[in-house]
């Protein structure tokens, strides 16, 4: 059975940074939307099975979990905001290992080259990533992973319109 | 109810902000790859005529008495190549550098710094230096770049830093030189440099 998630689809607009839920939204479309640079697409890798925080059950392998923290200085006044996205992303067996390493390149492409001032002002440039090592006993040896974490600066609307 | 935080933002802020280090660009050739951005200094000086009994800078008594444009920042390479404007040319960084095989270091391609005492002549200026930045919206209707253009210019200054374990750091200072042959800049008091928006590179 599929765990209940906090927006369902249809009922969010993107792209918009007027809501946390939107922010996701609007970051998962421009992953799904993006070409790379060899023309690839992650609906190749992963279909469209890009969540937030955490997967439904049962899952189909491999996918994508995104994951925001955002923090947001007193030098701006509170509206600019610096974010780290941690994306996920597993497979199992482990032979999809190069599945996953590709997705991640193009999920790299993409938000390492983000910026988009259709709603606020999203900005992404850099980004840390690993590969998961095996695990072992009790978890499970055949699920192999990349985790990336990337930087971003947002003057988000959720908090700018305060400023209207 | 507490009151939000008096700011300067306005909704046209992610459209008019300029992101990222820039690139140079020599006419429509990308000079080569900087670290730590590039940088514009307009270098101008202003004058507030005195007289006797002033007791503060007076309003309409201004005139710009000299400017020093310059674009600075550190390449991280240098190229050898003299047939196209690419890649960190050695004859931009040492201005009007030519090839010399005498005096030359065995089996090397050698370039010599023009000789001092010498004045420049019109081709030893590099045309159309370009510093680039990119602006929040690609769509702006305004333009999505803003491009500081030298028409002519020389870089006056350079300087190379190796560092263990890194990309040697080749810093260069650029100065514009006023051209009064180019249509647009035939005053002597006009300005050698522009700033422009662009929707295209």
């Amino acid at each position: 059975m599929s765990k209940p998630r906090f927006a369902t689809q249809g009922s969010i607009q993107t792209p918009s940074t007027a809501s946390t839920v939107q922010i996701y939204s609007t970051i998962r479309k421009g992953l799904i939307d993006y070409v790379s640079s060899d023309n690839q697409r992650l609906a190749q890798f992963v279909n469209d099975r890009i969540y937030v925080r955490s997967q439904p059950e049962p899952v189909l392998f491999p996918y994508i979990t995104l994951l925001l923290n955002r923090t947001s200085l007193s030098a701006y006044n509170g509206y600019r905001e610096t974010a780290l996205l941690e994306v996920q992303c597993l497979g199992k067996p482990e032979s999809q290992l190069p599945l996953v390493e590709t997705a991640m390149d193009i999920v790299d492409q993409c938000l390492t080259a983000y910026t988009d001032a259709r709603s606020g002002l999203t900005v992404g440039r850099s980004r840390t990533r690993n590969t998961i090592p095996m695990f072992s006993d009790p978890a499970d040896a055949s699920v192999v992973g990349v985790i990336a974490t990337y930087e971003f600066f947002i003057w988000p609307r959720v908090l700018t319109v305060r400023t209207n | 109810m507490p009151d939000a935080p008096l700011s300067g933002y306005t909704s046209t802020l992610p459209t008019d902000v300029l992101l990222d280090s820039g690139v140079l660009y020599i006419g429509s050739t990308v000079f080569g790859a900087f670290a730590g951005g590039l940088k514009f200094d307009p270098g101008v000086t202003y004058r507030n005529m005195d007289f006797d009994g002033k007791r503060s800078p007076v309003k309409q008594l201004d005139r710009v008495t000299m400017r020093m444009p310059k674009i600075s920042g550190t390449v991280i390479q240098l190229s050898p190549d003299t047939a196209t404007l690419v890649s960190g040319k050695v004859n931009v960084i040492e201005p009007a550098a030519t090839t010399n095989a005498t005096g030359a270091w065995s089996g090397s391609t050698s370039y010599e710094p023009k000789a001092a005492g010498n004045l420049l002549v019109a081709n030893d200026y590099i045309s159309n230096v370009r510093a680039i930045w990119q602006r929040g919206s690609s769509t702006a209707s305004t333009g999505a770049y803003v491009q500081v253009r030298f028409p002519s210019a020389l870089v006056t200054k350079y300087d190379m830093t190796g560092s263990e374990g890194a990309e040697v750091a080749i810093a260069i200072e650029i100065e514009a030189r006023l051209d009064t042959a180019l249509s647009g800049f035939t005053s002597v008091g006009a300005a050698p440099f522009r700033i422009e928006y662009l929707t295209t590179i």
